[in-house]
């Protein structure tokens, strides 16, 4: 099946609806009450912005419904293309490392291999050009950040 | 790296010199000269604790965790109390601030207690949030010696209460008369919900048998603003901030919340001169993670001794109204037990907590 | 002509060639804080203060401003260039100085911007100069209730950033509302949706959030070599600046974008943000081609950039004759000045009339200084667009992940970041615009945290709170704008049917 604009806008509509209900649920979990003694209470913003977010779906459907009546399918075309998955799935996957590594590797060393493997990956540069560029990336970010901000940035056993 | 490093080592080798020596006083002019009198009579240490030098002392470099963001009251005092230390030596390694803010200051503590129980390169600041996030059950961790150790207390944070002109307050006593006429109506705004400023009103309401509306806010300078305006009546807020506004008219002082009358406003009388037993304020200290040896908080409790009694300090102090009441790491303790107990039974009563 | 001789005392003391150099550190460091991602004034002002301490007061208060009124114009380098807000003030920056860059214009979108900041800036110190010693009290007089009705205000300018589906744009808007309520509870102090983490006590910053949703998003799509191609002949300065024709279309809007900027600056809460969305809905609805904006015109840009120079020129106002800070930049400005032994309040340009008077000679120089800069290094930051696609990815998603890690020193905002990166790659794909979420998510936890406090000063009583003077005028204007086009196109539908 062919991933269009109408099923995306399908799937959005229902998740908005279903997204609103969850936060007048979530509202009502947490004890968050509308009114609480007199004043406006915790839960009076959350509760308009889950009747809101859920309303916005059932309009988009009915707009969805409305241009499928009209027969307007010029604009339904495709959505994702491999391509693009494949850059998200590697910034994912990059920003997951950096996540899960930095406190072990330190945040500019995670960085430096995060841009070293995308330039490799995507770029596909030569070596040479890939670990110059991310070294000099984070000599930058060093100089920058630890040494004229002075962030305390998460170090790796290299000291940096 | 290399300079950095060849830098602390320099200074290890002159400050331990200079322990040898004897006491390490500040290496300037300006001596570290008997201000146990700014000092609130709150038992500045005597001479005899440096009689016996901690034995302990740090060899790398120490983390000083501000739980709150750069630029504000916290961050500025931590930041001169670095600046002192720097500036007389008086620390063979480097004390690197870092901020950690977020939630009231729970990230900050958090974050201490993520760096391991008996670490003794981790410092932290507190103030009134430090009590009462976890009295309100917002933080995962109580602020008592089972999860800190307290190892010095610096300042107290005193404020002036405030009104504005409009309602034509000159003391307490006009604004119990005003409020007992009309009921609710009065509107004190402070900063947090469960903050020093709710407590000193709920407290004040509680004594005087009156009906203030509590008006919280998340930035001082919109509730100073809101003062001014006279959409609000009454405020407490810190002296630096308000002396302008009171020498120009614009704001009405009304009385100190301190242990004693300010130096800059001698005609204003404390609230406890007025009649209502209030003598809250708040503290800031420093802590540690729980299971520190008592020679690693002897040493840092001498080292902000120290700070406590330089004239950088005492000016620093002085310009912000506050009061320097260093205690050391025992006496601390003891002090944020008491302070514990307080809170707990001030914010019993704020009602909607 | 007390005004004259008060400038010529502030220009004595310019000459002063150590005040000069502080204000061009300043301007610089400014302009490259400004510039990284997710680095905006304040982070900027609060991490370089130490460098203030040890000047005199007039050299430090030229540095500290030319650090703020520089990361100003550096917030929409990025803007511009990346699509990456650097602060909340340059998110309307990138809704048409993106697609200018995008078409091969970036230079031109750049000299608009620091043109129109200057401009702005420069009215705005006139304006200053003739206003801050008279009306400090302009900003009293908004309470809550004022701002509450502001902020409706400035919400109601999402209307006109839906784009073809209505819906789509009010979702966002609420997600983001909804963003913005969660953290702990100003009145009852209860924990909303937080689930045990202690991360989010605090709420979500909008940085994060916007870096995500335009950053991120933006290099995601954006895999394939561009077509844009900058011509050696292009770079020229002259090709860079604006045309007579484009001038003409501009100034109107830099004319007004600063008076309503300034004014809105004065206002402490609301500031340089709030002005520049204001600035670009007035400027969409008064513009001959308001339609096309959004895809790339560049009196889009001129606007917002003109508006948040001239608020955070205004901010000045009651933060030095009030002493009371409007923004998070200039609370710590304050504290700087307070650390120097200047205590900002009602008699601040009587007692310090050196101080005040060199510093607003100084924010002249600032002004010629930050336009040297902003042209000089202009083709410098074109540039930036001839790096191949794949390796300005892979730098700009460095750059954002360390701007965030930096923003509150913790990896919490760094996966924050990430997660509305993803998010608002999804979003992109179904036409959902991420404008209206950052906005929402700026103005709602203002809105709900004015509200609040209006009912509860008002004994919570809703009429009560609109019915504020200005309160009531500023609400009546957003319902104006707000249905204003579609009643009066049903007027005019009904009147054509019944003449037919």
């Amino acid at each position: 099946m062919k991933f269009r604009a109408q099923l995306g806008d399908l799937i959005l509509s229902i998740l908005a609806i279903a997204g609103g209900l969850a936060i007048l649920v979530l509202t009502r979990l947490q004890g968050l009450q509308l009114v609480k003694s007199g004043k406006m209470g915790p839960g009076f913003f959350p509760t308009i912005c889950g009747i809101a977010i859920a309303a916005c779906g059932i309009m988009l459907l009915a707009e969805l419904w409305y241009s499928r009546k009209k027969g307007n399918t010029s604009e339904d075309k495709l959505l994702f293309n491999t391509n693009e998955l494949r850059n998200l799935l590697i910034f994912a996957v990059l920003g997951a490392m950096v996540l899960l590594l930095s406190k072990y590797l330190g945040l500019l060393t995670c960085l430096g291999l995060c841009v070293a493997a995308y330039l490799k990956i995507q770029g596909k540069e030569s070596w040479k050009k890939t670990i110059l560029i991310s070294v000099c990336m984070v000599a930058f970010l060093y100089a920058v950040f630890v040494l004229f901000l002075h962030v305390p940035v998460p170090k790796g056993p290299l000291g940096f | 790296m290399k300079k950095l490093l060849s830098i602390a080592l320099m200074a290890a080798i002159t400050l331990s010199l200079a322990a040898c020596g004897g006491t390490p006083a500040p290496s300037s002019g300006s001596t570290s000269g008997n201000h146990s009198a700014t000092s609130g009579g709150s038992g500045a240490p005597s001479d005899s604790s440096t009689g016996e030098p901690a034995k302990w002392t740090p060899t790398k470099d120490i983390e000083f965790v501000i739980p709150f963001g750069a630029g504000g009251g916290n961050d500025i005092l931590v930041r001169k109390m670095i600046e002192i230390i720097e500036k007389y030596d008086l620390c063979p390694v480097n004390i690197v601030p870092v901020n950690k803010s977020g939630g009231s200051g729970v990230v900050g503590y958090t974050y201490l207690l993520s760096l391991g129980a008996g670490n003794e390169y981790a410092l932290a600041s507190t103030s009134a949030s430090f009590y009462t996030q976890p009295l309100t059950g917002n933080s995962p961790y109580t602020p008592d010696e089972s999860n800190f150790s307290f190892t010095a207390h610096m300042v107290k944070d005193p404020v002036v209460l405030v009104a504005n002109p409009s309602y034509g307050f000159t003391n307490m006593q006009d604004i119990v008369d005003y409020a007992k006429a009309h009921p609710g109506e009065l509107k004190w705004a402070g900063v947090g919900n469960a903050s020093d400023d709710a407590i000193i009103m709920y407290m004040f309401n509680d004594i005087a048998g009156i009906d203030l509306t509590y008006v919280p806010y998340d930035d001082g300078g919109l509730l100073q603003a809101a003062v001014l305006g006279g959409h609000i009546a009454l405020a407490p807020v810190s002296l630096a901030e308000a002396q302008e506004h009171m020498a120009a008219g614009t704001m009405t002082a009304i009385a100190a919340c301190a242990d004693e009358r300010f130096d800059a406003i001698p005609d204003v009388p404390t609230v406890i001169e007025e009649g209502y037993d209030i003598a809250h304020q708040q503290s800031r200290g420093i802590v540690m993670n729980p299971n520190v040896s008592e020679e690693v908080l002897a040493y840092y409790s001498d080292l902000f001794r120290q700070v406590s009694e330089t004239t950088d300090w005492e000016e620093f102090t002085t310009s912000n109204a506050m009061t320097n009441s260093f205690m050391p790491y025992d006496e601390f303790a003891t002090y944020a037990k008491e302070m514990l107990d307080d809170y707990s039974t001030y914010l019993a009563l704020i009602p909607d907590l | 002509m007390n005004l004259f001789s008060n400038l010529v005392m502030g220009f004595s003391i310019l000459t002063d060639p150590m005040v000069i150099v502080y204000s061009l550190i300043g301007v610089v460091c400014g302009v490259i804080i400004g510039a990284l991602p997710g680095l905006g004034p304040s982070v900027g002002i609060a991490v370089l203060l130490p460098m203030c301490y040890g000047l005199n007061a007039v050299g430090a208060l030229c540095m500290l401003c030319g650090i703020y009124y520089g990361a100003m114009y550096g917030g929409s380098i990025t803007a511009i260039l990346i699509n990456t807000p650097g602060d909340s003030a340059a998110i309307m920056t990138t809704l048409d100085g993106y697609p200018l860059a995008r078409k091969g214009q970036a230079g031109k979108a750049l000299g608009m911007s620091c043109l129109a900041s200057v401009i702005g800036g420069t009215i705005s110190i006139v304006l200053f100069m003739a206003l801050a010693p008279v009306i400090s009290n302009f900003a009293t007089t908004f309470g809550p209730s004022e701002y509450f009705a502001l902020m409706v205000l400035g919400l109601t300018s999402i209307a006109g950033m839906t784009g073809k589906s209505p819906a789509k744009g009010f979702l966002a808007a609420f997600l983001g509302l909804f963003i913005a309520g969660i953290g702990i509870d100003l009145v009852f102090g209860t924990t909303k949706f937080v689930f045990g983490n202690v991360n989010l006590y605090s709420g979500i910053d909008f940085v994060p959030v916007a870096m995500g949703l335009f950053g991120i998003a933006e290099i995601v799509c954006n895999y394939e070599d561009s077509d844009i191609k900058i011509d050696k002949e292009n770079l020229k300065l002259r090709k860079l600046l604006p045309t007579k024709q484009e001038w003409k279309l501009s100034l109107p809007h830099i004319g007004r974008g600063t008076v309503l900027g300034f004014i809105v600056g004065m206002l402490p809460g609301a500031g340089a943000t709030i002005a520049s969305f204001l600035s670009y809905d007035m400027a969409k609805r008064t513009s001959k081609r308001g339609d096309e904006f959004g895809s790339g015109v560049l009196e889009g840009v001129a606007a917002p950039e003109c508006a948040n120079n001239a608020a955070s020129m205004g901010a000045m106002v009651p933060m030095l004759t009030l002493g009371v800070p409007g923004s998070g930049a200039t609370a710590i400005m304050m504290g700087a000045l307070m650390m120097l032994g200047i205590s900002p309040g009602p008699s601040f340009f009587t007692k310090n009339a050196e101080v005040a008077w060199g510093l607003v000679a100084s924010m002249y120089l600032g002004n010629i200084i930050l336009v040297c800069i902003g042209l000089g290094a202009l083709s410098l930051f074109v540039r930036i667009l001839r790096v191949k696609t794949t390796t300005l990815n892979a730098l700009i998603f460095a750059f954002i992940l360390m701007g965030a890690y930096a923003l509150e020193n913790s990896m919490f905002t760094v996966g924050v970041t990430l997660f509305f990166g993803v998010l608002g790659y999804f979003l992109k794909k179904v036409n959902v615009p991420a404008a209206p979420m950052v906005l929402a998510l700026v103005l709602g936890a203002l809105t709900e945290t004015n509200l609040r406090q209006a009912l509860i000063i008002d004994n919570n009583n809703f009429l009560a709170v609109l019915l504020h003077p200005i309160s009531s005028v500023i609400i009546v204007i957003a319902l104006l704008l707000a249905f204003g086009t579609p009643i009066k196109s049903w007027i005019t539908t009904r009147f054509r049917k019944k003449t037919a």
